[in-house]
């Protein structure tokens, strides 16, 4: 269990706020679909909305469902206003599976860690063509180049791959909550 | 569902689906761990990039405000189900809920020391918001706080306050308000707010003495309070967004007020009486302007606790269970009766829609009748439909009827489109198949469609069959399952009423449909019509605002007359009134007309008949369709409003060479729904234009056109004296697509007599 970021008798903090939610907050602007850019904008946005609006934090859960929450209603607003994207409006359940899978906790850690051993499982060529596409931001003709094959079977060897993640952390944290 | 842009080719799933979400979560953390894409901003300067941001936002305060609101009110809505739901991963939300009533308490105990002026950072953002709370604390009587906390937040953070009010006064306090010094708005809100507040005081402070409070019969539900204000405020956001889309903050345009007229007109549905006058004149003669608002108050707070007030409101009720059909059934006026009752006693509207349905199986109760009323007869053009296995054509038209009064009365009248077409998405234009899939708010469930609601009707109502068998193409016979909202099968071991409750407890839209009914009785229009039979105009938050309102109906378990008086109390009750006369139409230049039928579509205006009276509204269907479609070789050139001569009574030439104001009066009360009509036709919104397009071009004889019209603009099949009384007017002799489109939005103007 997390420990609680602060009691009611602490005072608010903005600071130990944003340090302890930002990157939830981002990851799971993600995890619902937004380019990093907007992912950005918005996690900003929604300590500038809360920020105007103290509020009493009991536990790092429930700051934590409320930031995604105030997010999540920035991300409707956005779209109402520039009409770009496309969202479902159950936000309830976007939170039940943001729970299942990247847990309740403010930074969505727990996934990340399952995520690292997974890969692991990866074979060798799967995990090169990911780590070209991530860490070097390598065109899918220059991956296809370097592992000497098409550009469609880089695009199913990662496919595939994150079909093998998502297989593997489904085993590993999935069963773990239901 | 649309998808998000994403960088890369390996777009995920739908973000929506467990696995989209999944996938999402891959991608991101992928990102964030190999590098390439993790949060632009570094955690030393986050703090300052954030305050920085405050001063440049995307978003204007009232949008940031009304997220955070948004949240507090899911995370409520979520607490307060959070006893009945028992799985570990709820836990968060108990454990919200549980948060809640902390900070509730702490707000007994004045727990709202506000630090924030010790730290800089909060600073930066009590600048933005300083106004906003000065100008509310003016709204805001600190005597009345607690009780009405503590009664209002059980599941979401409280924000903390100076004021000890609830921040969301201060949210939702229109940024159009606090910009324009000048504007007449915010004296008119300044007014109104504290017309409400003291309301509200004058309510939670009555006495044995006040000779209003102390008559017997007085509903004791107490109106004005901090949740009243609240919705108030939401829905006053909500148009201040609107108003300011259209760009209509600024026209200038005369803001009407609460007048003792006006109230009248709105909840009474009639003009004063003169004996109102003059005791309202008697009162206020040569007494201070805070008098006068206080005799306005009582005035208000003695009409909506009248029991012509509940007569009124149970009539128009009545009207919704009855598919606004004129009716001479003995037993009508029993079941309006009825209302009146319920509506006198304040029952929560989800109660009264609960006990209408158990109703409809209950011989001795006084909504039973309405089967008999919605009963779809086989020997007409719709029965192509199929009769299902084993029933006779008297039950089989008996279940439809159930069924789509029931679809009706829950809101969920597209699903009715299903008794023809089935689901197939192609049947329906595309804006109408985005809505099929009716309600299936879990990914994976069945879609709920007419067929499963008859075997669901058949399942609990008398009929002698408790299953509901269809025959497929190939002659197999197949079982059709009744299902929940929820697309989940209904269980055979379950009770009418445990039915009807899941209907109406699962989810608010149920109450939603009841919701858009009072709206459009109170305002003359609806928030949202389900097949584009409105103005086009800011489709997505009215719905918004609907959905919200519905929500709130359910969890405050409100009654018509609270939900009355938000409508009341809210910005579009003041909206400038401007009921257009025969001559004013005439004269008015197509940009005038349009900018009118924008402030009408977009409750900027609103438009009461000039005698105050909805009965000047109602025309025989006979005279309505002939007006509609008058014997004339050259009509479909004309206005609807230019009538050939002696048909209307009313002048035909221009307005230039109109006739006295006093006769042009007359026409405009006589003619509303003509001229709403009218201005449905001149100004119809796209998915109406492609509806009447789709049905101008389909095979389907006039008559069965009709039929379609009624669907869609009624939601149920036509009686045979309105099917004659359109057969016999000229709609079939000339362009069938104008046609069409001047037969939906006549069928939609017209009010039951």
């Amino acid at each position: 269990m997390p420990e609680d970021l602060n009691n009611r008798n602490e005072s608010w903090d903005p600071e130990k706020l944003i340090a302890g939610h930002y990157l939830g907050v981002w990851r799971y602007l993600r995890a619902i679909g937004c380019p990093i850019h907007l992912a950005d904008d918005l996690a900003q946005e929604t300590f500038v909305a809360v920020l105007r609006k103290p509020f009493e934090q009991t536990s790092e859960y429930s700051t934590a469902a409320y930031l995604r929450r105030v997010a999540f209603h920035l991300l409707l607003e956005y779209k109402r206003k520039f009409g770009s994207v496309g969202l479902t409006d159950q936000a309830e359940l976007l939170d039940q599976y943001w729970t299942r899978w990247a847990g309740a906790d403010a930074s969505g850690d727990r996934m990340l860690d399952a995520l690292k051993e997974c890969f692991q499982r990866l074979s060798a060529r799967a995990q090169q063509s990911l780590r070209m596409r991530f860490e070097d931001q390598a065109s899918r003709e220059r991956i296809a180049a370097e592992l000497q094959i098409t550009e469609n079977g880089v695009k199913n060897l990662q496919q595939r791959a994150k079909a093998q993640l998502r297989q593997c952390l489904e085993e590993k944290l999935g069963t773990q909550d239901r | 569902m649309s998808r998000f842009p994403s960088e890369n080719s390996n777009t995920p799933e739908d973000p929506s689906s467990e696995h989209g979400i999944l996938d999402g979560l891959i991608e991101a953390s992928l990102c964030d761990w190999l590098g390439g894409c993790e949060p632009s901003l570094s955690k030393s300067c986050l703090t300052d990039e954030i305050a920085k941001r405050s001063k440049q936002s995307l978003f204007t305060n009232p949008q940031l405000d009304q997220a955070v609101h948004s949240a507090r009110l899911d995370l409520q809505q979520i607490a307060r189900r959070a006893p009945n739901r028992s799985k570990p991963r709820n836990n968060l939300w108990i454990s919200v809920a549980a948060i809640a009533a902390t900070l509730a308490i702490c707000s007994l105990v004045g727990w709202w020391n506000y630090a924030a002026n010790k730290q800089q950072i909060a600073g930066d953002f009590k600048g933005a918001s300083s106004h906003q709370e000065s100008r509310v604390e003016s709204y805001v009587d600190s005597s009345k706080q607690s009780g009405e906390l503590q009664a209002r937040v059980e599941g979401s953070p409280e924000p903390k306050s100076r004021s000890g009010m609830p921040a969301s006064e201060t949210v939702l306090a229109p940024e159009e308000r606090l910009q324009d010094g000048s504007n007449k708005l915010a004296v008119n809100d300044s007014q109104n707010a504290s017309a409400a507040t003291k309301l509200a005081n004058e309510r939670t402070a009555s006495t044995p003495s006040d000779p209003i409070s102390s008559r017997p019969g007085i509903p004791r539900v107490e109106l004005g309070g901090s949740i009243d204000r609240e919705i108030v405020s939401v829905i006053d956001s909500q148009f201040q967004q609107i108003w300011k889309q259209l760009g209509l903050l600024d026209t200038g345009s005369k803001k009407g007020s609460l007048t003792v007229d006006r109230i009248s007109r709105l909840i009474l549905h009639r003009v004063p009486t003169s004996a109102e006058f003059e005791a309202i004149r008697r009162e206020t003669a040569s007494t201070p302007k805070s008098t006068q608002e206080q005799a306005l108050e009582k005035t208000l707070k003695e009409w909506i606790s009248s029991d012509e007030f509940n007569r009124v409101w149970a009539e128009r009720l009545a009207q919704f269970y009855l598919g606004k059909r004129s009716s001479t059934h003995q037993s009508y006026s029993a079941f309006r009766d009825w209302i009146e009752v319920q509506v006198r006693e304040d029952l929560p509207i989800q109660e009264i829609q609960r006990q209408v349905l158990l109703g409809l199986w209950r011989p001795e109760h006084p909504a039973y009748f309405l089967g008999e009323q919605w009963i779809e007869e086989s020997d007409s053009s719709h029965s192509t439909s199929a009769l299902w296995v084993g029933l006779s054509k008297a039950q089989s038209g008996r279940l439809r009827g159930l069924s789509r009064l029931f679809l009706n009365a829950t809101g969920n009248v597209a699903i009715g489109c299903t008794q023809c077409h089935g689901s197939q998405a192609e049947a329906f234009p595309h804006w109408l198949a985005d809505r099929m899939p009716p309600v299936a708010p879990v990914p994976g469930a069945s879609a709920v469609v007419f067929d499963s609601i008859a075997a669901m009707m058949a399942q609990i109502s008398p009929i002698g069959k408790a299953e509901l068998f269809t025959k497929e193409q190939d002659d197999r016979i197949s079982k059709v399952p009744g299902r929940l909202p929820d697309g989940k099968r209904v269980a055979a071991e379950l009770s009418i009423d445990q039915v009807v409750g899941a209907w109406v407890d699962q989810g608010s839209w149920a109450q939603s449909g009841l919701i858009n009914a009072l709206w459009r009785d109170f305002f003359g229009q609806a928030l949202r019509s389900e097949f584009g039979l409105d103005s086009g105009i800011a489709v997505q938050d009215r719905k918004d605002l609907m959905e919200y309102l519905g929500k709130q109906a359910h969890q405050q378990q409100a009654g018509v007359r609270q939900i009355v008086y938000w409508m009341l109390m809210s910005e579009p009750s003041r909206a400038g009134q401007e009921t257009l006369s025969l001559s004013q139409y005439m004269a008015m230049d197509p940009k005038k007309l349009q900018d009118y039928s924008k402030r009408l579509g977009g409750f900027h205006s609103i438009a009461i008949p000039s005698s105050g009276s909805r009965e000047s509204t109602h025309l025989s269907i006979d005279s309505f369709a002939s007006k509609l479609f008058p014997e004339q070789p050259d009509w479909l050139d004309r206005s609807l409003l230019a009538q050939p001569a002696g048909q209307l009574g009313a002048p035909t030439e221009s307005a230039k060479t109109s006739t006295s104001a006093a006769s042009s009066d007359a026409a405009s009360s006589f003619d509303l729904p003509i001229l709403r009509a009218e201005l449905q036709y001149r100004f119809a919104n796209t998915q109406l234009q492609d509806l009447a397009r789709m049905l101008a071009a389909s095979d389907l004889s006039y008559e069965q056109i009709v039929e379609h019209s009624y669907l869609i603009a009624k939601h149920r099949f036509p009686s045979v004296q309105e099917l004659k009384a359109w057969n016999e007017s000229s709609w079939s002799k000339s362009d069938r697509n104008s046609s069409v489109l001047r037969l939906l939005v006549g069928i939609d103007s017209l009010e039951a007599p």
